[in-house]
């Protein structure tokens, strides 16, 4: 596939994961308003694991899918530097 | 959380064999999709052999067949109030409670010999993790305990594509990642559908599942965006070439037909009929979406 198209279906992809991640948080944030849990540090956990998670996950994807290559250069040794 | 106390319907059991009681214990028809899900991403993976994938397949029924047994041992209180669980063989009293977890515990330990055996000691030890996550975390702790339940305990339907990731490779990696992802945020609003229409039960059992408690507006909206976040996950793995065109194109239908059942739940003035739609078509999503995979890799 042209790489153009690969860059837009991440970079939508990512989109729409990071804004549906923060609408579960949002969401989540209200339901421990109204409902008031016995242990809401747990509560925030179990929605933050996840997230934390998937953001490593789309890190580690932008490395292997869009990230600018790095350029190698290999110099020749000067003749004086090579040992035998 | 109120759970409503209004008694569960009264069940007419029927006679069954022994066999089938064991065979009803593992929970066949779960068992089918969890098997699709680990035998397709070894296609993805690489080539195995007839005999690795055989093994994966005895070996993943076993250990998640005796997870699905100990958790009706666990469950055998609630089990007794639920009409959907009633006629398990402990509530309907056709098996014995310590029978049952012998035999769940007996093939969970078959199947690790036979995994780490057969197979290799990875694919044995994540299979036991998706076990122990299953029993331990799921069933024993959270599911009576927070209304994320099935967010956190996802996570134990998601071991087979792990399992059978590391069956063909030995290893795990991004695209292992991803499959697991993919389950794991998949499982929401597949049981959030359920759990919709089914709020009585899981109210006379004491489930705290999500409609009961955080009221039936915020559960549809969370599915909205869990399935959002699961469309947009399952394209990712095309951008860093590990799957191409045809799962690409697969993945945006069958998501799209996904997307639009959990937008009907959220918009119906009625949500029993879309949420009974939702709950039904999102095991066939899952099974084809592991399916495309396998075509889109061997074409």
């Amino acid at each position: 596939m042209p790489s153009l198209l690969i860059t837009v279906i991440f970079w939508a992809a990512v989109a729409a994961v990071c804004l549906a991640q923060v609408m579960i948080l949002r969401s989540t944030r209200r339901v421990l308003r109204a409902a008031a849990p016995a242990r809401p540090a747990l509560e925030w956990g179990f929605a933050l694991v996840p997230a934390l998670v998937l953001a490593v996950v789309l890190l580690a994807s932008w490395r292997a899918a869009v990230r600018p290559p790095v350029l190698e250069f290999s110099v020749p040794a000067a003749p004086g530097e090579l040992r035998s | 959380m109120t759970p409503s106390v209004a008694p569960a319907s009264e069940p007419v059991p029927a006679p069954r064999s022994l066999w089938s009681d064991l065979i009803s214990l593992t929970k066949p028809r779960i068992i089918s999709l969890l098997l699709v899900t680990t035998i397709a991403p070894m296609f993805v993976a690489g080539r195995p052999s007839l005999a690795t994938v055989l093994w994966v397949a005895l070996g993943g029924y076993l250990m998640a067949g005796g997870a699905n047994a100990v958790n009706m041992y666990l469950d055998q209180d609630i089990d007794d109030v639920m009409a959907r669980t009633k006629l398990r063989p402990i509530p309907s009293g056709r098996m014995e409670a310590r029978a049952v977890i012998a035999f769940g515990v007996g093939i969970a330990t078959a199947a690790t010999w036979l995994l780490a055996t057969f197979v290799n000691i990875l694919t044995a030890a994540l299979a036991l993790g998706g076990f122990y996550f299953y029993v331990f975390i799921y069933t024993r702790w959270l599911k009576r305990s927070s209304p994320q339940n099935i967010v956190i305990g996802g996570a134990a339907g998601a071991f087979p594509p792990l399992v059978g990731w590391a069956a063909v490779t030995g290893s795990l990696d991004l695209t292992a990642l991803f499959l697991f992802l993919i389950v794991f945020y998949w499982t929401p609003p597949h049981f959030w559908a359920l759990a919709l229409n089914k709020q009585r039960d899981y109210g006379n059992a004491r489930v705290p599942m999500a409609p009961l408690v955080w009221g039936e507006r915020e559960t549809i909206a969370q599915m909205w965006w869990y399935t959002v976040l699961l469309v947009g996950l399952t394209v990712i793995p095309v951008a860093f070439g590990a799957l191409g065109l045809v799962y690409l194109v697969s993945a945006l239908l069958l998501g799209g037909l996904l997307l639009h059942g959990v937008w009907r739940v959220k918009t119906a003035s009625d949500y029993v009929k879309p949420a009974w739609w939702v709950y039904g078509y999102s095991l066939l999503y899952l099974a084809l979406l592991f399916v495309a995979m396998v075509i889109d890799h061997a074409v």
